[in-house]
């Protein structure tokens, strides 16, 4: 057994730090709490944490701000806490660093599944020198271009590849449409989302066989796209 | 002063327009030595005026009748009578009687539009203040809620817990998951209620579908079969409201047609907008309660607050479309929804 993740919460409800706290273990987990942006970043600062869970309604700084100094001097992952109805917010965050988010109310094992994929992600220094991908039917070989659903080869045009190879790259993480689209396009269509909507079509219509229940690409409505993990 | 300003009305209006017409015979009467009888008429109009503008037509009727009666009987040769000759003097009468009831006319309208718009106005602040105050509500009930369903959560996952523990816990999570979209539908209540700021943007309907199916996957044993015409254009809409009301007819079936029921979602599209049919295989709607279930706490019941589908029409309607309910000849209830699609592309 390793050494247990040191997890930061920035979060000023003292009832959800508590159930975060007796979810995982403190063997598993070694918990610091913050009540405030000011304190957190101090804890970062201090802790070099693992993994930080921030709440972006706390009473004394705007959660976006707290993020983005934190940004300033750190790469450590870190997933929002929100509330639902905000995906601007949701957006906000994310394209101003945040890994991902939860949105309140939401359950141990959602939040558990994000953790995980966030601290994957981080653990790989350089996930754009992976050879390939493989999850759930799915597999990328990114040397060949190729991508296979069960198997068999799927044809894709040049953009549509790059657009589920940025998406396997980061899979479990949400991406947003301005993510995306300047990764794929270029910065000066990083507001079209209508282009990504016909090539995130054109994308399902070729791997998912049933509309009603995609295996591999999930739509984060108002933020962006994810790849379905495999574990989940 | 009176209350956003009325046109005076009644006895009183009479009482002003005597008056009135008193006044102006007093002046005119120190006046008279000085002045010619046309100029004279020009203090009365001056009166029926004031008249015109503070009372109804009736008293400013009163007033222009009075001015020439008076007018008449005390100015014009020989005075103290009305004679065959002041009979030109119904062209003066006729003329004020034109003027004051223009005046009040004008001054009637323009109190009222007055008036509607202060209505309108504290009607807008009285909504705005219903919808911040729901929403504060709902947002300070929700956080307590996360505490409560997480804790559960968290309490589920302990391995010492005894059989019934696991269920008291598991009943806690369930229910805050319950009054958590009890919330969530009061929520979109008042944001459908007020005017509508849509979040637009493009997206495809099947994503937001696909969605709303994977959201409610818990409530049916048979999965929902979804069929998609490929040519469905995208379509600018807000699309976390327009999920959510797939998700409330999702709901809807499952409450009304059972977890068993088998669910059918089509969806195609074609000049400039896309129809999307959702239709079950339960009982069916009530004889003659088409359009009555897209109306609030209709189909309130224990489980709800018969929400759903009132949000869902409010919401079509905000962009442009609709949504109607029937039962289909082979059995079962279907809703048709319209979304206008296309337009212009920014891209």
């Amino acid at each position: 057994m390793t050494e247990p993740l040191r997890i930061v919460i920035i979060e000023d409800e003292a009832a959800i730090r508590r159930f975060l706290r007796a979810s995982m273990g403190p063997d598993e987990v070694e918990w610091f709490e913050a009540e405030s942006g000011g304190e957190g970043t101090r804890l970062i600062a201090h802790k070099n944490p693992h993994l930080v869970l921030l709440d972006l309604g706390l009473p004394d700084q705007d959660g976006l701000e707290v993020l983005r100094s934190i940004r300033e001097w750190s790469q450590v992952p870190v997933i929002v806490l929100t509330a639902r109805g905000k995906e601007r917010d949701k957006v906000l965050a994310l394209d101003a660093g945040a890994d991902d988010y939860v949105t309140k109310p939401f359950s141990i094992a959602e939040l558990l599944a994000r953790i995980r994929v966030a601290l994957r992600h981080a653990a790989r220094a350089m996930p754009a020198t992976e050879a390939a991908y493989e999850a759930g039917g799915l597999s990328i070989d990114f040397d060949a271009r190729q991508v296979f659903v069960d198997g068999e080869e799927v044809r894709l045009t040049p953009i549509e590849y790059r657009l589920l190879s940025e998406l396997a790259r980061h899979a479990g993480k949400v991406l947003t449409h301005r993510h995306l689209l300047r990764t794929v396009w270029g910065q000066a269509y990083e507001d079209s989302t209508h282009t990504l909507r016909v090539h995130m079509g054109s994308i399902r219509s070729k791997i998912e066989s049933d509309a009603a229940y995609p295996r591999f690409i999930r739509t984060e409505t108002g933020v962006g796209y994810r790849l379905i993990p495999e574990e989940s | 002063m009176r209350a956003s300003g009325d046109s005076i009305d009644g006895a009183p209006s009479y009482g002003l327009a005597v008056l009135v017409i008193v006044l102006a015979t007093a002046l005119n009467g120190l006046l008279y030595p000085y002045l010619a009888l046309a100029n004279l008429i020009m203090v009365y109009l001056l009166g029926v005026t004031y008249v015109a503008s503070r009372c109804t037509p009736r008293a400013a009727i009163l007033a222009s009748f009075l001015s020439v009666a008076v007018f008449d009987f005390v100015f014009v040769h020989p005075s103290g009578t009305f004679a065959v000759s002041d009979v030109e003097y119904v062209f003066t009468f006729l003329v004020m009687l034109v003027v004051s009831l223009l005046i009040s006319t004008l001054t009637m309208r323009f109190r009222q539009q007055s008036k509607a718009r202060a209505e309108a106005t504290m009607q807008a602040e009285i909504e705005q203040m219903r919808g911040d105050l729901l929403s504060a509500v709902s947002h300070d009930l929700r956080t307590p809620l996360a505490s409560i369903e997480g804790s559960a959560g968290a309490l589920l996952q302990q391995k010492e817990l005894t059989e019934q523990s696991r269920q008291l816990a598991g009943t806690i999570q369930e229910e805050s998951v319950r009054m958590a979209h009890l919330i969530r539908n009061l929520l979109d209540m008042t944001r459908v209620q007020g005017k509508i700021d849509l979040d637009l943007d493009w997206y495809a309907l099947d994503e937001l579908i696909a969605n709303a199916i994977l959201r409610t996957a818990t409530m049916f044993d048979h999965p929902v079969r979804l069929r998609v015409n490929p040519d469905t254009p995208l379509a600018r809409v807000d699309g976390v409201l327009l999920e959510q009301v797939f998700v409330n007819l999702l709901e809807n079936a499952s409450r009304h047609a059972g977890r068993s029921c088998q669910v059918e979602i089509a969806l195609g599209g074609g000049d400039g907008r896309a129809t999307i049919t959702v239709s079950d295989n339960g009982p069916g709607l009530e004889a003659g309660s088409g359009a009555r279930v897209f109306e609030r706490f209709v189909g309130a019941d224990t489980r709800g607050f018969g929400l759903g589908l009132a949000i869902s029409r409010a919401a079509l309607e905000a962009h442009g479309g609709s949504i109607t309910a029937s039962n289909r000849a082979e059995g079962g209830a279907v809703f048709t929804l319209v979304v206008p699609v296309g337009g212009e592309a920014k891209s």
